[in-house]
């Protein structure tokens, strides 16, 4: 390796080396008319001559050997009206273009460099900073939800700074990684959540360490053929984030602020005191136990009713603060070009306990030695406190505590120490928010610095360092006052972890025109790429008190371990592009990726993509067309990979001392005994592992209409191979899992984009943009095609799609004895077994009156686990999102909703909220539970310990979780200039803004968008006592200076 | 011109010489917190770290930090299910599903279990550098643990499959299929015999000759062969390594006690989940099973006047971390925060009451009482009333409730006399065996499930 960082530090003092002057030259800078903004990438032609320059990126050119006089320059480029300007005595042109309205005329970021919209023949999506501006958005991966076609965006819970999940095109693994890469400023980063502290299933997001309002635009690359360039981690989509950039000009200073309040959107109802403690009684009677609440002369066993009727909901919840301040200046000269900004963000949890802050610093800075040469960097700091709690499927969680233990709990006793159950193991809830302390602190540095030179005309050599630093440190804490480190009075732990990543690429692009008519660029690259991860753990128990909570107060330390893991990618990249007037486009794209983390048979994997398309509009017979001002057909086939499935998987490995499951694949090992370290086997080897493999045929139109709509119609067939499974061994080799490449699944779908401007004058503007996706995702070969279960529910099935759940089905509830015995009778009868039973397993177990009688699905006469089936699924049938933008003078109004539809949740929270079966607090739901004086309800009797397993998981708690919302509106004024002008401003806008205001739905629980098992690929649609997300209400304003 | 060139070749050239580094050593990463399989079997350090590793195995929470007892008093009539978990709920209940979690963690456990023990016996012989006598005792340790890892397999399974070599790649050698539990039993016997012969007299928290006799003892008894198992018991008996304690709290109170045979030892660093799982919230628990509630009877099994009682179960007044435990906690194992109870795998008592039962069984009633007597004298107790071998027989089984109840004996002990269905009202014969984990079924085709699941 030392060999390319020496080759490639010599490579780049090549490329410092200025160019000196020519003789005649003539410079100058081509701005757009309308914004006047430097155009990157115009063609300076020097007429009839092959003589001529590209723009660089702010728009300057300099053009040598120019003859002395009677010259004409061509200034050409897509998406504006070419002009001939015959050149003087000047040595200095500027002249501004105006843009040729006919052309979808955008420039899109397409990896590795940029391409006209016009041109692009694979699926991309662009979001640009307008459709999200002043808005108060917290991350990138929020930024997508609901505005880019085929981007599912799920925000798995409401925990500030927590995980969100983006699929693009459906789920397209099983077990590695199904997140998209994400390029900023051209380095791929790292995602996911470096947390070595579980607080239950919710996780830390890597993702939000990007500030949103130094975000220029946002493209997706969707199919093979446009993410192909980046290879082996392409098949779950590529999110290429661009930052703002610097122009020449006035420098521009602005201020944003805006602070609010989030609250809860909806709250459960729950059993009062009185009713909760009736209930438990009735639940344990009706099994015949003795009641746990009386009046008098309680036995060991049993407790006084207790008075108390606490709101646990009231005491977690609140009323959180938001806030973001942010301070951006940016300006520049001919030859450099800088931003800076600093912002700062403060957020609150609505559950107490809960707060996320961020400050980060961006510099962006882009210099020219000469007309050549130029040299720049991106970089961005930013340093996050995530104060998280326990949360979801944890007994010691906040919320669960809220829900499970039950009202007759009081908060504090009156001595002042924390209320608790003793028949319950579930945590006092507010003890649980406000005694521990789970803070994790992270310190990011993203950027890249990079030397571009132009030693040929049109022959752009650029080498880029790319950095991705990342440092979490965790902080628990868990004093004496709490259950879970009573009796070790007060445990904690630290963890360190870092990552870093970093990337030496180096690229050459090349673009010619022959004979006027054929356009030809071409891209060569290299990458190497290593991210080296490190940790350390350490706890201690037994603290001498609450205050010092640093491990060293602590007197036993448990635990003191490190670990470091690293991989390597090595890439050859190369991409072709033709077009013929602009007419027939052709691309072809071929990345060549090695990486550490494959078998030694399989280390280098070729993906290749080949595209093209045919823009109808530009043929003669619908040129200059009145209706019809764009219409383009594209067509699109490639390869790509998924490398995401750990580092050491193909490798045969023993396991050291105690170690957890490593991610995603080997087993948990506990090898040390009597204080000595042992080892024990933990993983099998696979040498032939290799990569996933994504085939994807994508086929689009893109139709403009009056000049005013906009049409985007794409349609793809996903075909995953390879897929890397965990195939479970039989338990009795010693092992549970193998990694192999032996799974498939496919996703094919359809996607809508459409955009109007629906009314365009000078004082009122309306644009109106829609997106809906319909992707069907299955499953089309498995381990032995054997179907497995994942999380509580779901079901990973051949010809089902991920996410479906599988479970009993209900018939009804058994009103009398007489039904139960008809149906034991039956099973008798069908099975020939004079034991048998139709429900339940022996005189212990048997269904009463009042349990619930499930489905003989098979016919056998016997319920038994061959009594289930596909219930439901957790993927949409649809979703989408539609944004209004308008304005009105000094007025905008923009509101966007987001929607899907068809999607089932399987409620946990409610298994265990009207499970009427143990010590727990329950839903408002079961007042309506069989009785024998209630009889005609579909919820059951209570009853302790559940004999019958009313319970089971079954079509019961399966729930249709379509949702429409509100997801932001937001109502801003731009003073007059007037005002604006009294107090030496440039511009000042205020706006009030509102986030979740309105949420449609028919789902019982808290929140329709959610996910306990966050960021899994197979357990999906799953809520359990999930943090839910809060409704925000907003004010600001934007100042310009 | 002739400069732009120069500089065209030398980017060009760069650019070539960088993208041209084949550096395949790039490529190289070596895991650094794992060993690569071939590092193992190297050295005596190794091979000592490798049956350390198969120590290690008890240590789960899934095997002797926690479950394995546990459901054995579970799934009988000495503990209670007053907790969250489904899982514990459905052995309660004895309406365990084939997906059962911890039934299949307990599966899973024993049998990596039993590959890092075919490990040691396979490679250890091999590894030259090592002194003879050290290989063999290695070995003979490797091989006790088989048959300790086996015979618990089949004490809940019943016929399992035997696999007696390690696990070396991912193929159709994997589908074993089950071996009929005589079989599995007479590979037990040959392991614990050829242990024995190998195996040091002392060996804190390991195995020992001691231990390797004791199991037998155990085998035999569940086996039926009551005159091995009478003969087994003596020789412990006889070698007066071990002696009652005489209070029968310091059993609990003392680790490694002289009555220990084989005891699994945890620290702070490597803990046990007992107490947390018995002990209620407010002491630091979870509250998830207790000898006292629905579906335990444990409080009333025990005589009048029986001192096991208040040492097994808190009376109101029992003391741990300086804190009262509420009545009817279990408080064999007390200390929740620490996690440091170990576990008394095979103790004394247990021998004395094997060596009375095997003695009933062959119609001995006098010496068999005398066995029995011992441990009833250490309880606070008179001699048993019992006369005829079937009282006897009764009195012996009660006895060996109480005093190993929370240790996991008594599911096994109602199973193997026969007497579970009678005892706890279990209708279906078929359920006095666990069902086989249900993906074990699902992954390997030769492996059928018990009957009646």
């Amino acid at each position: 390796m030392k060999k390319i960082l020496f080759m490639s530090f010599l490579l780049m003092l090549t490329l410092l080396q200025q160019v000196t002057a020519q003789t005649r030259s003539i410079s100058g800078r081509v701005t757009d008319r309308q914004t006047g903004d430097g155009i990157p990438g115009v063609t300076v032609l020097l007429k009839g001559t092959n003589n001529g320059v590209s723009t660089n990126s702010d728009g300057t050119f300099s053009l040598s050997n120019v003859p002395e006089s009677g010259s004409v320059l061509v200034f050409s480029s897509v998406g504006f009206v070419p002009v001939e300007r015959s050149v003087g005595a000047e040595s200095q042109i500027n002249i501004g273009l105006a843009t040729d309205t006919k052309a979808l005329s955008e420039v899109v970021v397409v990896g590795y460099g940029t391409q006209s919209k016009t041109l692009v023949t694979g699926a991309v999506t662009s979001v640009e900073a307008r459709q999200f501006e002043n808005q108060p958005v917290v991350g990138v991966d929020q930024v997508l939800q609901g505005r880019a076609a085929g981007v599912l965006v799920t925000q798995s819970s409401g925990t500030p700074g927590g995980g969100i999940s983006v699929r693009i095109r459906g789920n397209n693994s099983i077990s590695a990684g199904s997140d998209p890469l994400y390029v900023i400023d051209g380095v791929p980063i790292n995602t996911g959540s470096y947390s070595n502290i579980g607080v239950g299933n919710q996780q830390l997001n890597a993702l939000s360490d990007i500030n949103p309002n130094d975000i220029e635009s946002i493209e997706v690359l969707k199919d093979a053929s446009a993410a192909a360039i980046y290879g082996s981690r392409a098949a779950n989509g590529v999110v290429l984030v661009t930052t703002k950039r610097g122009k020449a000009g006035r420098t521009k200073v602005s201020f944003d602020y805006y602070t609010g309040v989030q609250q809860t959107i909806k709250r459960l109802d729950v059993l009062n005191g009185q009713e909760s403690q009736d209930l438990i009684n009735e639940a344990r009677v009706n099994v015949g136990l003795a009641p746990r609440y009386v009046t008098a002369n309680p036995t060991a066993a049993q407790s006084l009713f207790t008075g108390a009727s606490t709101n646990w909901q009231d005491e977690i919840f609140r009323d959180a603060r938001i806030s973001n301040y942010s301070a951006t200046v940016s300006g520049g000269d001919q030859k450099t070009h800088f931003l800076v900004s600093g912002t700062y963000f403060d957020q609150e949890g609505i559950i107490i306990g809960s707060k996320f802050n961020r400050g980060s610093g961006r510099l962006n800075l882009d210099h020219s030695l000469s007309d050549k040469v130029k040299v720049g960097t991106n970089l961005t700091i930013s340093r996050s406190l995530s104060t998280r709690i326990n949360n979801d499927n944890n007994i010691y969680g906040v919320l669960s505590g809220a829900l499970l233990l039950g009202a007759q709990t009081p908060v504090y006793n009156p001595d002042g120490t924390y209320g608790r159950d003793v028949f319950s193991s579930v945590e006092n809830p507010v003890a649980s928010a406000v005694e521990p302390t789970f803070n994790a602190r992270q310190g990011r540095i993203i950027g890249n610095f990079y030397a571009e030179v132009e030693p040929l005309k049109n022959l752009r050599i650029r080498n880029n360092i790319g950095i991705d630093y990342l440092n979490l440190k965790e902080d628990r804490f868990l004093p004496n006052t709490l259950v879970t480190a009573s009796a070790s009075n007060g445990a904690a732990d630290a963890n360190n972890r870092s990552d870093a990543n970093w990337l030496n690429e180096l690229t050459a692009a090349y673009s010619t025109t022959f004979a006027d008519d054929h356009n030809v660029s071409g891209l060569i690259g290299f990458s190497a790429q290593r991210s080296v991860q490190e940790g350390i753990q350490a706890s201690a128990t037994n603290f001498p008190g609450n205050s010092v909570q640093s491990l060293v107060a602590g007197s036993v330390k448990v635990n003191a371990s490190s670990d470091a893991t690293s991989w390597t990618l090595l890439s050859y990249l190369a991409r072709l592009n033709y077009d013929f007037r602009g007419k027939y486009i052709l691309q072809g794209v071929v990345r060549r990726d090695g990486s550490s983390r494959f078998g030694g048979n399989n280390q280098y994997g070729y993906f290749p993509s080949v595209s093209g398309a045919w823009r109808v509009s530009e043929e003669a017979f619908l040129k200059d067309n009145a209706i019809v001002s764009e219409l383009k057909l594209r067509a699109g086939y490639g390869q790509t990979g998924n490398f995401d499935i750990g580092n050491f998987a193909s490798r045969s490995l023993f396991g050291v001392g105690v170690t957890g499951v490593p991610v995603g694949l080997g087993q948990a090992i506990q090898a040390n005994y009597l204080q000595q370290a042992g080892t024990a086997p933990q993983q099998l080897a696979n040498p032939d592992l290799t990569w996933e493999k994504t085939n994807e045929l994508n086929a689009g139109i893109d139709v403009g209409l009056f000049d005013r709509f906009t049409f985007g119609v794409n349609l793809f067939q996903r075909k995953t191979n390879n897929l890397l499974l965990n195939r479970q061994l039989p338990l009795t080799s010693g092992f549970s899992t193998i990694s192999q490449n032996i799974g498939s699944l496919e996703n094919k779908g359809l996607e809508v984009e459409f955009s109007s401007d629906n009314i365009k004058s000078d004082d009122f503007s309306w644009t109106t943009t829609f997106n809906i996706s319909f992707i069907r995702n299955k499953v089309t070969a498995l381990v032995n095609n054997a179907p497995f279960l994942s999380g509580f529910a779901n079901r990973v099935e051949v010809g089902q799609p991920l996410g479906a759940f599988y479970g009993y089905v209900v018939d009804r509830i058994y009103q009398n004895q007489d039904e139960i015995s008809a149906d034991i009778a039956m099973a008798r009868q069908k099975t020939g077994n004079a034991n048998a039973f139709y429900q339940g397993t022996s005189t212990t177990n048997q269904p009463r009156p009042g349990d619930i009688r499930f489905v003989d699905l098979n016919g056998d006469g016997v319920v038994t686990a061959d009594d289930q089936k596909i219930i439901g699924s957790a993927q949409p049938n649809y979703f989408g999102g539609i944004n209004n933008i308008l304005s009105y003078k000094g007025i905008d109004l923009s509101f966007f909703f987001q929607f899907q539809q068809g999607n089932e949740i399987f409620s946990n929270t409610r298994a265990f909220g009207e499970g009427m079966n143990s010590q727990f607090g329950q839903l408002g739901s079961v007042r309506d539970r069989w009785t024998p004086t209630n009889t005609d309800t579909d919820i059951p009797r209570a009853a302790f310990n559940d004999p019958n397993n009313n319970r089971r998981t079954s079509n019961r708690f399966l729930e249709d979780g379509s949702y429409a919302r509100l997801k932001t509106a937001t109502l801003g004024y731009n003073l007059p200039s007037g005002i604006v002008k009294a107090a030496r401003l440039q511009s000042a806008r205020i706006y009030v803004s509102g986030q979740n205001l309105l949420t449609f739905t028919n789902y019982s629980g808290l929140d329709p968008e959610i996910n306990t098992f966050s960021g899994s690929n197979t357990s999906l649609g799953t809520d359990f006592l999930t943090f839910p997300q809060a409704r925000t209400f907003q004010v600001g304003v934007n100042l310009g200076l | 011109m002739l400069f732009r060139n120069k500089i065209t070749a030398l980017a060009l050239l760069g650019f070539l010489s960088f993208a041209g580094t084949s550096c395949q050593d790039f490529l190289e990463e070596e895991p650094q917190n794992a060993l690569v399989t071939d590092q193992v079997f190297t050295d005596l350090a190794g091979a000592n770290a490798a049956i350390i590793g198969t120590y290690g195995t008890f240590t789960s929470a899934n095997y002797y930090g926690l479950r394995y007892p546990v459901m054995a008093d579970l799934s009988a009539d000495n503990l209670a299910h007053i907790g969250t978990f489904p899982s514990f709920a459905e052995i309660k209940n004895r309406n365990i599903q084939p997906s059962n979690v911890e039934v299949s963690n307990m599966w899973a456990i024993l049998y990596q279990g039993v590959n890092r023990a075919n490990n040691v016996i396979e490679y250890v012989p091999a590894i030259s550098s090592i002194p003879e006598a050290t290989r063999n005792s290695l070995v003979a340790e490797a091989r006790f643990l088989r048959a300790y890892f086996y015979f618990d397999l089949v004490r809940y399974w019943g016929d399992v499959p035997l696999v007696l070599t390690a696990t070396k790649q991912a193929d159709a050698s994997l589908n074993v299929t089950r071996t009929p539990v005589a079989e599995v039993y007479d590979q037990i016997q040959k392991d614990l015999v050829a242990a024995e012969a190998g195996l040091p007299e002392t060996n804190l928290g390991r195995a020992t000759k001691s231990a390797a006799i004791a199991l037998q003892a155990r085998l035999a008894l569940y086996r039926g062969q009551w005159q091995a198992a009478s003969d087994l018991s003596d020789r412990i008996i006889a070698s007066k390594r071990f002696t009652l304690v005489p209070n029968y709290r310091d059993v609990f109170d003392t680790e490694n006690s002289t009555e220990a045979i084989f005891e699994v030892n945890f620290e702070n660093t490597n803990q046990s989940q007992f107490a947390f799982f018995f002990f209620p919230t407010t002491r630091g628990g979870r509250n998830e099973v207790s000898p006292t509630g629905g579906g335990s009877t444990l409080p009333t099994a025990y005589e009048a006047g029986d001192r096991r009682k208040d040492a097994s179960i808190s009376n109101g007044t029992f003391l741990a971390g300086g804190q009262t435990i509420p009545a009817g906690v279990g408080i064999k194992y007390t200390k929740p925060g620490t996690g440091e109870d170990n576990y008394r795998a095979i103790r004394y008592a247990e021998v004395l009451l094997t060596s009375a039962e095997a003695k009933a069984q062959l119609s001995k009633l006098p010496q068999a009482i005398i066995d029995l007597n011992l441990v009833r004298t250490r309880a606070g107790l008179a001699g048993t009333t019992a006369v005829t071998k079937e009282e006897l027989l009764l009195a012996i089984e009660r006895e060996r409730r109480v005093e190993l109840a929370m240790e996991g004996h008594r599911w096994f002990d109602l199973a193997r006399t026969g007497r579970a269905q009678a005892v706890l009202s279990v209708t279906d014969a078929r359920r006095l065996l666990f069902p086989i984990p249900f993906r074990e079924t699902v992954n390997n085709p030769n492996l059928k499930q018990n009957p009646g699941y």
